[in-house]
């Protein structure tokens, strides 16, 4: 008995009048009933343990699930495309472990997430697909705790992607049922408003010029070039389904979409997404047709993209994340918050680029289409879609509002690109990628055998690079996130040169570390392939 | 659909259970396998309930039971649960008991009826938080003599590593005439279970304390167990459990959940 009042002493205090109430009600219970009988006193100090509070009582949340929406054409999508639905249970794991990685280990988030978790997700787990939906709070069991009703949003919007799937994908429907069903199935969706995404498209800034905005992008190219990659193929299948009138047509559709998102795998970043994929330009039949779901899609992928950052963004303390994520829930669910026109937004994803998007999701060339932008630029757009920044709209990319992020506001190469910019920048991201990966012979390859570094005094040659600071640099990259600025690039012929800022922000070799720095890379092209040929830090 | 030829309570079961695989618009809970029914495998359950609208028929759950120098018992115990409102289910059962040899030796042991209402979502402050109340009307044989009702209070844990629930129900007013072998005067349960995601399946374990209204002494059981999915709309689950004591009386479950919806009028 000594043992269980000292065990119950060593508790955590509590915290609030209610938690106050309720250890009391829990000593009384173990003083009549339990103290008598040791075992059923353990048993009793577990339900403390298990139903005790840990926090003052803050985040009490009343969310629940609602069920499918029951009709005949449940499944159909499973039962026809059964590679495609896999997939989909595997984008499942995909989104959960980010949200969890991202809040349950913030330190090492950037090594777990584009290291391991990224080779296992397309290594093993979209190669061998699960066969069944997955439960994400067994994934992502402390983020779901933090945000329950962000996470009961996605799912209903996920059941809303699902059954569009299925009315699509039944051959039993014909044409004009079809739209019926796909109204009834809205309207479902829209009946619980608590959960429902608003049907109003939404200007980019609330995703991409807030206090917290980018910060995910940067600092996981990677995985963030994954998830555009699967809500590419996940808003893309929509159009064989619609477009392709024979079942074969449809299947070839659909296989060929599939093909496209693993060849987007193939060379991540470099091949994925470069902004966020939109229905209207992806699948614009789709989006012509049944624009509800498109915007609610729309919103759907770039409120993922928010939450991302809220949680990715170290400027955004802990204990503050759940406040801004439900306040980014709030906003993507009212009709007035960032509102833009229907036409705005057809109008803004056109002008985005489908090539900075990872193309078309049908009748695309073998090949995939190269991007006009850098790799997570920015574009900023009026209420109507048209690209604003006078002389240099398209190329404008940074934040115009004042920020209160030192990650946020740092311009970007913006839009309209010719090829050979492209080329040199896809070579420099990905020279930095491999450093942040820590992988030396990636990242020794995109060096020319004749590459001056010069760093801290110090000139070196590629051999005395690769023996000497390149280790140092790859542990630096690895252990403390950079955030890029402007990126400036010249090409004149077979020569460019680039120059950039950058903020460095966390902790390194038990130091803090919070220093802003400058490049200048010099690349040459050598038989067609852009080389860097001086680094000067 | 054919459905099999049996005894009249086994073709009303079947029968049910072939409609609810022919009806047309059903649609499923995703994840059964991780909402812990009572029973199934495990006597502890989680505070989960399943969602609104949705139907959750429990599949040939058969239960052998036994201990030294006793036969064997057998009992199949379907139930259907709904989600009948925002966050409450409401679960109807028959349990179905099979002692000795012959026909008459089988028969139903009350009728179950029991709300399970969540009072909340679980978050990182707050466990999940449920009470149930449940009622076993006499019916059958093997039924109680009176009407008992039971009332209690579910609590879920989730952690990286785990889920932890604890379970605690009274039967108020209970006296030992009402005695049934399901009966406790109060039951307490711990368990904990972890769920290997990309698997789709979840293991648990039990310990429950209990005071059965047929006896003075506290008694105690433990339990293993096993949920999977295997479909969109369908999870299997074993369990294997023994009471603690001279009696050495063990149990083993087996059986699965089939879910589906019916209808819906409209969303609150």
């Amino acid at each position: 008995m000594t043992t269980i009042r000292r065990k119950f002493a060593w508790g955590a205090p509590p915290t609030g009048k209610m938690q106050s109430t309720w250890a009391r009600c829990v000593i009384t219970v173990l003083r009549v009933v339990a103290f008598s009988r040791p075992r059923v006193a353990a048993l009793f100090l577990a339900l403390a343990s298990v139903a005790t509070p840990t926090t003052a009582g803050a985040q009490w949340s009343r969310v629940y699930d609602t069920f499918y929406f029951p009709a005949s054409h449940n499944w159909a999508f499973r039962n026809t495309y059964p590679q495609a639905d896999r997939l989909f249970n595997a984008f499942d794991y995909g989104h959960a472990i980010l949200y969890e990685t991202l809040w349950r280990n913030p330190n090492g988030s950037v090594q777990r997430l584009e290291g391991r978790e990224y080779d296992y997700i397309t290594r093993t787990l979209l190669v061998r697909p699960p066969r069944v939906p997955l439960e994400e709070m067994a994934i992502e069991p402390n983020y779901s705790r933090l945000a329950p009703e962000a996470k009961a949003m996605f799912e209903w919007a996920h059941i809303l992607h699902r059954q569009a799937y299925d009315v699509l994908a039944d051959p039993g429907i014909d044409d004009r049922e079809r739209d019926d069903r796909m109204r009834e199935i809205l309207a479902y969706y829209r009946g619980r408003r608590d959960l429902r995404l608003s049907e109003k498209p939404k200007t980019m800034a609330l995703m991409q010029e807030q206090p917290y905005s980018l910060a995910f992008r940067r600092g996981y190219p990677k995985f963030n070039g994954l998830i555009w990659a699967y809500h590419w193929l996940q808003v893309g299948l929509y159009e064989p389904l619609l477009v392709a009138t024979e079942p074969s047509a449809r299947r070839a559709g659909i296989v060929a979409a599939i093909a496209r998102f693993q060849q987007m795998l193939v060379s991540a970043p470099d091949h994925t997404p470069y902004v966020m994929p939109m229905t209207a330009a992806v699948a614009p039949a789709f989006a012509a047709r049944y624009p509800e779901f498109a915007i609610i899609f729309d919103n759907l992928h770039s409120l993922h993209d928010v939450i991302s950052d809220v949680l990715a963004n170290p400027s955004v303390p802990r204990d503050r994340k759940r406040a801004e994520i439900l306040r980014a829930v709030s906003r993507y669910r009212d009709d007035t918050t960032e509102v833009m026109t229907v036409d705005g937004w057809k109008r803004m994803s056109a002008m985005m680029g489908i090539e900075n998007q990872g193309g078309a999701a049908v009748g695309f060339l073998p090949a995939l289409p190269t991007p006009t932008v850098a790799r997570g630029a920015v574009m900023q757009h009026d209420a109507n879609g048209n690209m604003v920044g006078g002389d240099h709209a398209a190329h404008q990319a940074s934040p115009a509002r004042p920020s209160a992020d030192a990650h946020a506001g740092h311009a970007m190469p913006g839009a309209a690109q010719d090829p050979d910019t492209a080329a040199v920048l896809r070579t420099l991201n990905a020279f930095h990628a491999a450093l942040v990966a820590g992988d030396s012979l990636a990242a020794l390859d995109f060096l020319d055998d004749s590459v001056e570094i010069v760093e801290g005094g110090t000139r070196q040659t590629k051999v005395e690079y690769r023996s000497g600071h390149l280790r140092a640099d790859m542990n630096f990259a690895k252990a403390v996130p950079r955030v890029r600025g402007p990126v400036h690039v010249r090409v004149q012929g077979d020569v460019a040169w680039v120059t950039s800022t950058s903020t460095a922000t966390g902790s390194y070799n038990g130091r803090q570390v919070n220093s802003r720095g400058g490049e200048l890379a010099v690349l040459q092209r050598r038989s067609g392939t852009w080389r860097i040929v001086a680094v000067h830090w | 659909m054919q459905c099999p030829r049996w005894s009249a309570t086994w073709r009303a079961h079947a029968a049910i259970l072939c409609t609810a695989i022919a009806v047309p618009g059903m649609a499923s809970a995703q994840t059964d396998y991780y909402n812990l029914d009572a029973g199934r495998p495990l006597r502890v359950e989680d505070a989960l309930v399943i969602e609104r609208h949705a139907f959750e028929w429990q599949v040939a759950p058969l239960r052998f039971s036994g201990a030294r120098g006793r036969k064997t018992a057998f009992a199949v115990e379907p139930e259907l649960a709904w989600g009948i409102m925002p966050r409450m289910q409401l679960e109807v059962g028959v349990p179905l008991r099979r002692e000795g040899e012959g026909r008459s030796a089988l028969g139903a042991a009350g009728v179950d009826v029991s709300l399970l209402y969540a009072l909340n979502a679980e978050t990182l402050s707050w466990p999940g938080l449920a009470l149930s109340v449940g009622a076993v009307a006499p019916a059958g044989p093997f039924g109680p003599e009176r009407m008992l009702v039971t009332v209690g209070g579910i609590a879920t844990r989730t952690t990286s590593a785990g889920r932890v629930h604890v379970n605690a129900h009274v039967t108020p007013g209970a006296t030992s005439r009402d005695a049934s072998d399901d009966a406790s005067r109060w039951r307490v349960g711990v368990a904990a279970d972890r769920t290997f995601a990309v698997q789709s399946t979840l293991l648990g374990a039990d310990v429950v304390a209990e005071q059965p209204l047929g006896a003075s002494r506290v008694q105690w059981s433990a339990a293993l167990g096993m949920r999977r999915q295997v479909g969109p709309r369908s999870a299997v689950d074993v369990g294997v459990g023994r009471r603690l004591g001279a009696q050495g009386e063990w149990f083993v479950t087996a059986g699965s959940a089939l879910s589906f919806g019916l209808f819906h009028r409209g969303l609150r």
